[in-house]
């Protein structure tokens, strides 16, 4: 029979792998989806409660966590947005300015493999005989 | 399943009374329409908003201190006397949360004014800005009067989340956004955990009212003492509000996000962010330990308690010790508020009547000092662009009243006898003096932790003149590099006058501010409601110096 | 077994299972996908404890709106090879061993919690009926509020996403 226990581990299960991606991934958007997954972890312990008491509480209580969570998410993707035109990234890394004086820039260990070059565009030389001004026209 | 005539009668003259109770945070929520609403007219589109955020943030003051129950006449029949619940008992009205609403205005108040004066909004970002800064206060308001886990929990986020834009509110600036970043990011994770605590403690007393779990918690202490599940519930929640109050492990944002966000964002955060999520820590501390006891006015002999003891010293200390080491100003002002966040923790390691009115006194204090030494920072920024030490070398030359008015906030902020912030370290000291002697009798290892306590906050003070004292020195000694005297508006000079006119007059009079804090620290007395006796028996509501170990 | 156990097996696992893909993926937009599929298991739990409501919401809001949100983001922003912290085995085994005690303990808990009321109450939850009538009478207060909390944050979050119209026009 399945009973409360039951869906409290599942809660439990997604907020500790929420927790774990929280604190070993990088990437802010990968960051920001494991706080996700903390949050669900909690509403469904609501939901599992409400069910277990017979009242509705639990249920408000889950109903608001869905609208806040979509206020977390407005406001920490408008902030990503903001973060990646300054640095044409994501990598959290890249942020460490502020900092106590004295205290060093943490560090990979073996430097990130660089970026694969995109295959530049193919552009016409610009040497060889101008074209005649007529096929320009419809260009 | 539809309500009865009777009911929905019921429910709309409960509506009318509370929502005349909540008319100073209803005016916050029109003002955040108005200031929406006002770019789109044409000639508003262009202006400068503060004033008229400052004018509605003044309306909705003298509308919270017409509610002090002091006066003799409220507005309407609302008895403000003892505790009320309000909104179906989602918030109550008491003497604590009413004190703080005013405590949190005059701060939105002196933070309009003071953002008018730098301008760092201008004004086209007016709107934006003084909409954040309102709906954060409004946020802190609800915290303060939190009745409800609901409320708690949803309070918590309306106050934070605006925090988070803030501190990115200079968007040019690199520093800004890493400093909203960290802050949103080591927001959103300490919220889920406060989150899961809480579903812990509604879920296993079946409803989120705080008064009912409190008076579960008192029974409970009776029995078998606290089962797992609450006690993982009050440590996860207890979590996130030490995130909120900075407190050591859960500091490291705030040095951060201090020096990336303006100065007087710096300031919104560590006094009305500080203050607020102190008064959720003081309701959810009082409803762990349970409001039946009648014995010594705090946790004492509970595990929870001496952890938290032990958090707030380690807080103070590891504040003081790194602020020695700052040379930009704001971030060594952050260190300061961490430390001195640890102190006003550990006025509530006592929690109860007699240790929350110097709680309430030392955050008056903090809000005038505090605040004063950022507007400050924030002036000088204004005109010399830096907010490094150096910028302050010699300052007593370039801009006597700016230096003058520094020492006097930092001199405060270190706890120099003739000033406010003396009064409220006294009381703190005061507080946890009499609570270890008079626990002396029952249990004597339970009274050397305050006297152990009192020890470190003494030794505190002494550390933190190691940077107070060497500010005002570089202020005052020492030659500036450019002598060129700094202009000082009229505007400018008057808040700085007035904040340290206020800290002197406060700290030489304290009877006033005192009395006031220790009344609003009376609703802790009346708390443990038992208007409903039906619930319990007669013999469960028995003081208890319970077994040691326990959460009572 | 009855069709309650395996339908409880089969979505658990499947939620189990996304939500390793989230945290474990190394592509941005396959994490985003995979938190799709969570959510929607989540949501079928919802159903299967009888809170319709709620599992509808659940559909309508996250599912539709929220998560719709998170891939714009993400194709906003996403150009970039996928980074991932490189850590030495000794703190994988650190981190995998806090967590695993996290999690025991959050599981006893969760079973301590269970005690007593091993069987659910006969009778079914409040359904969407008695939750319209809480939201209008006793969680009122929170109901309002949390639009004026939407509006702030709605303003915030443009203000951020916006690019200055004057560059410098901040003092500072």
């Amino acid at each position: 029979m399945i009973s409360l226990p039951h869906y409290l581990t599942v809660g439990a299960v997604l907020f500790v792998l929420g927790l774990i991606g929280f604190l070993t991934r990088r990437n802010l958007i990968v960051m920001f989806l494991s706080a996700e997954l903390m949050l669900q972890g909690v509403a469904l312990n609501f939901v599992a409660f409400s069910r277990a008491h017979g009242n509705l509480h639990g249920q408000v209580f889950a109903l608001f966590i869905i609208a806040v969570a979509a206020c977390e998410a407005g406001i920490a993707l408008a902030m990503f947005l903001m973060l990646y035109r300054k640095k044409r990234s994501l990598d959290i890394s890249l942020w460490q300015a502020l900092r106590d004086p004295g205290l060093e820039e943490t560090r990979d260990l073996v430097p990130l493999p660089a970026e694969p070059k995109e295959e530049p565009l193919p552009v016409l030389s610009v040497s060889g005989i101008e074209p005649a001004r007529k096929e320009r026209d419809h260009a | 399943m539809f309500p009865t005539p009777s009911f929905v009668e019921r429910v709309s003259t409960d509506l009318q009374r509370d929502l005349l109770a909540f008319l100073p945070e209803l005016i916050l929520c029109a003002t955040i329409v108005a200031l929406l609403l006002a770019r789109l007219v044409t000639p508003l589109s262009r202006k400068h908003l503060g004033s008229f955020a400052l004018l509605a943030s003044g309306c909705a003051l003298a509308f919270a201190i017409c509610f002090w129950p002091e006066r003799s006449a409220p507005i309407g029949s609302v008895p403000l006397s003892g505790n009320v619940e309000g909104f179906s008992s989602l918030l109550v009205f008491d003497t604590f949360g009413l004190y703080l609403r005013v405590f949190l205005l005059v701060f939105l108040c002196c933070s309009l004014w003071l953002s008018l004066l730098t301008g760092i909004p201008d004004a086209e970002d007016s709107a934006d800005y003084y909409t954040l800064v309102i709906g954060g206060i409004l946020g802190m308001m609800l915290m303060a009067s939190a009745n409800h886990l609901l409320m708690a929990f949803v309070a918590v986020e309306m106050a934070s989340v605006p925090s988070y834009a803030l501190a990115g509110f200079l968007k040019g600036r690199r520093q800004g956004s890493e400093a909203a970043l960290k802050y949103v990011v080591y927001g959103a994770s300490a919220s889920g955990v406060m989150l899961y605590g809480i579903s812990l403690l509604a879920g296993t007393f079946g409803t989120g009212s705080m008064p009912l779990i409190s008076r579960a918690v008192a029974v409970a202490s009776l029995g078998e003492g606290p089962t797992l599940p609450v006690l993982a519930g009050s440590i996860c929640i207890l979590i996130g509000l030490g995130f909120k109050l900075s407190a050591v492990p859960f500091h490291f944002w705030c040095p951060d996000v201090f020096s990336g966000a303006a100065a007087e964002v710096g300031a919104f955060l560590s006094v009305a962010s500080k203050a607020a999520a102190l008064a959720l820590t003081a309701r959810f501390l009082f409803v762990f330990s349970g409001s039946s006891r009648t014995g010594p006015d705090d946790l004492s002999g509970s595990a929870l308690a001496l952890g938290w003891a032990f958090m707030a010293a380690v807080t103070a200390t590891f504040g003081n010790l790194a602020a020695l080491a700052q040379t930009n100003i704001k971030r060594m002002l952050a260190y300061s508020t961490i430390a001195h966040a640890g102190i006003m923790m550990m006025a509530l390691v006592a929690v109860g009547p007699r240790s929350v009115g110097p709680l309430l006194y030392y955050i008056s204090g903090y809000l005038l000092m505090n605040l004063g030494a950022f507007a400050i920072v924030a002036l000088v920024r204004n005109r010399t662009g830096s907010e490094n030490l150096d910028a302050f070398r010699g300052l007593i030359r370039r801009a006597p009243l700016l230096a003058v008015g520094m020492s006097i906030f930092l001199l405060s902020l270190l706890g120099m006898p003739p000033l406010v912030g003396f009064a409220a370290k006294f009381q703190v000291f005061a507080v946890l003096y009499e609570t270890g002697r008079d626990l002396g009798g029952h249990d004597g290892m339970i009274a050397w932790v305050y006297f152990g306590l009192l020890v470190v906050a003494a030794l505190n003070t002494a550390i933190s003149a190691g940077y107070y004292l060497k500010l005002v020195k570089v202020m005052t000694l020492e030659d500036p590099a450019d002598p060129s005297p700094i202009r000082v508006s009229i505007g400018s000079g008057a808040l700085v006058s007035i904040l340290a006119g206020l800290v002197l007059a406060a700290g030489v009079f304290w009877n006033p501010l005192t009395q006031y804090a220790n009344r609003a620290s009376q609703s802790f007395d009346l708390a443990p409601k038992f208007e409903k006796p039906a619930k319990i028996p007669k013999d469960a509501v028995r003081p208890a110096i319970g077994p040691k170990g326990k959460i009572k | 077994m009855s069709l309650d156990v395996v339908l409880f097996t089969a979505i658990a696992s499947a939620i189990a299972f996304s939500a390793l893909a989230v945290v474990f993926s190394r592509n941005i937009v396959r994490s985003a996908l995979w938190l799709l599929f969570t959510l929607i298991g989540v949501s079928l739990l919802y159903f299967l404890l009888g809170a319709e409501f709620v599992g509808a919401t659940q559909l309508i809001v996250y599912v539709g709106g929220t998560m719709v949100l998170v891939v714009f983001g993400v194709m906003l922003t996403a150009q970039q090879q996928f980074l991932k912290i490189r850590i030495r085995p000794q703190e994988w085994l650190v981190a995998g061993i806090l967590a695993s005690a996290l999690f025991v303990l959050l599981v006893t808990t969760s079973f301590h919690l269970g005690e007593g009321k091993n069987s659910p109450p006969a009778e079914p939850m409040p359904g969407s009926g008695p939750l319209g009538v809480g939201f209008l009478t006793q969680y009122l207060l929170p109901f309002e509020i949390i639009s004026v909390h939407l509006l702030v944050v709605l303003i915030g979050a443009a203000y951020l996403a916006r690019a200055k119209r004057r560059p410098g026009g901040n003092r500072d």
